[in-house]
């Protein structure tokens, strides 16, 4: 595709892709920057496209970008997140009478795998069946991936931030029983 | 210990067969999914054809209809900023150019080395008759890029000694106690 085909084809399609990145990021400034590398991306790849509907096609490179950009954005609250955590729990562990004595593992080891496989089910999708494959009949990513039809990139993730939402959870439920 | 139901947590963004539900696009139209659910719907749009053809569907102009009656039936979609198309077309043009120079500065390089080789004789008609005279012609080059090198190092190494001592008189004559 030229240069010249290219300009009606961003012309065609700018609201489109601006409109996506927009809805996902709700900043004007990064939708802006998402749907410039929208189409840089695009422009690359253009001439291996093979159909012949281009919506579908840049609609899916623009919720790449957002869904990158909003990963790395939760990837950063959740690191900022657990580090403030880590740091109450470094003071905390100071009054533990046997340091060694970690909590979480103190809780499970009391606790039957009866309620942690209550707490996998009650997780809610698009976490669940992921981790019910993978906690409860031990399979590993890629069947998982093949299962459930998601690329084995997007299992990871999602198990990644499935294993924070159990260990909020089972940490939530520790506290309330020391209390 | 607080007993878990083990039912599951309702999300209204994902339907029971795992594809996004009626709601979750709502929501993304009206620009009301938090951060976390943003991003687990676009994970899922991103690997999912049947609902990104809905998606597209619906910012196409075609109304929610299944699950929800208050879905608006027709999506605006939003105006970029005039100057996206502008840095789209810039960005791309100077990409272009950053290729195309890589492109000629490769092509420059081995034209220059061709010229080496044909200026020290390698391309001559007696050292192309046979794979003897190729090997000739390139010791011959060979011979020639060691002589011009060897010359160049010394005419550097010329030029440095020259400023050395030019600096050690500068400093000399500086130093003496008679300078002025």
């Amino acid at each position: 595709m030229t240069q010249r085909e290219f300009s009606q084809f961003v012309k065609q399609y700018e609201k489109l892709v601006f409109t996506i990145c927009y809805q996902f990021v709700k900043d004007y400034h990064e939708a802006q920057n998402l749907s410039q590398e929208t189409f840089l991306s695009a422009y690359r790849h253009i001439d291996d496209y093979q159909g012949d509907n281009y919506k579908p096609w840049i609609a899916r490179i623009a919720t790449n970008k957002a869904k990158d950009y909003l990963g790395s954005a939760y990837a950063r609250r959740v690191m900022l997140a657990s580090s403030e955590e880590n740091s109450v729990e470094a003071m905390a562990s100071v009054r533990l009478t046997d340091p060694s004595e970690q909590p979480d593992e103190a809780y499970i080891s009391q606790e039957s795998s009866g309620q942690i496989e209550q707490m996998i089910r009650s997780l809610h999708e698009p976490y669940r069946e992921v981790c019910i494959l993978r906690f409860l009949e031990e399979k590993d990513t890629q069947q998982i991936a093949d299962i459930l039809h998601r690329p084995k990139k997007t299992v990871e993730t999602q198990l990644y931030r499935a294993r924070t939402m159990l260990q909020k959870q089972i940490k939530e439920v520790y506290s309330h029983e020391k209390e | 210990m607080k007993k878990n139901d083990a039912s599951p947590a309702s999300n209204p963004l994902f339907s029971f067969d795992g594809h996004l539900t009626d709601t979750a696009f709502k929501l993304l139209m009206e620009e009301k999914l938090d951060p976390l659910q943003s991003l687990e719907v676009s994970e899922h749009l991103s690997f999912c054809d049947r609902c990104l053809e809905r998606y597209t569907d619906i910012l196409s102009g075609v109304p929610l209809l299944t699950e929800e009656t208050d879905v608006p039936a027709t999506v605006r979609l939003i105006e970029p900023p005039a100057s996206l198309h502008t840095g789209i077309m810039q960005a791309i043009r100077d990409k272009t150019r950053v290729i195309y120079l890589h492109k000629f500065g490769s092509l420059a390089v081995a034209a220059s080395l061709a010229l080496v080789f044909w200026s020290g004789g390698l391309f001559t008609s007696t050292h192309l008759p046979s794979m003897g005279g190729l090997v000739d012609g390139v010791r011959s080059s060979s011979q020639t890029i060691l002589e011009q090198t060897t010359e160049l190092s010394d005419n550097i190494g010329d030029f440095f000694r020259s400023l050395q001592n030019d600096l050690l008189r500068w400093k000399y004559h500086n130093a003496s106690p008679h300078n002025d």
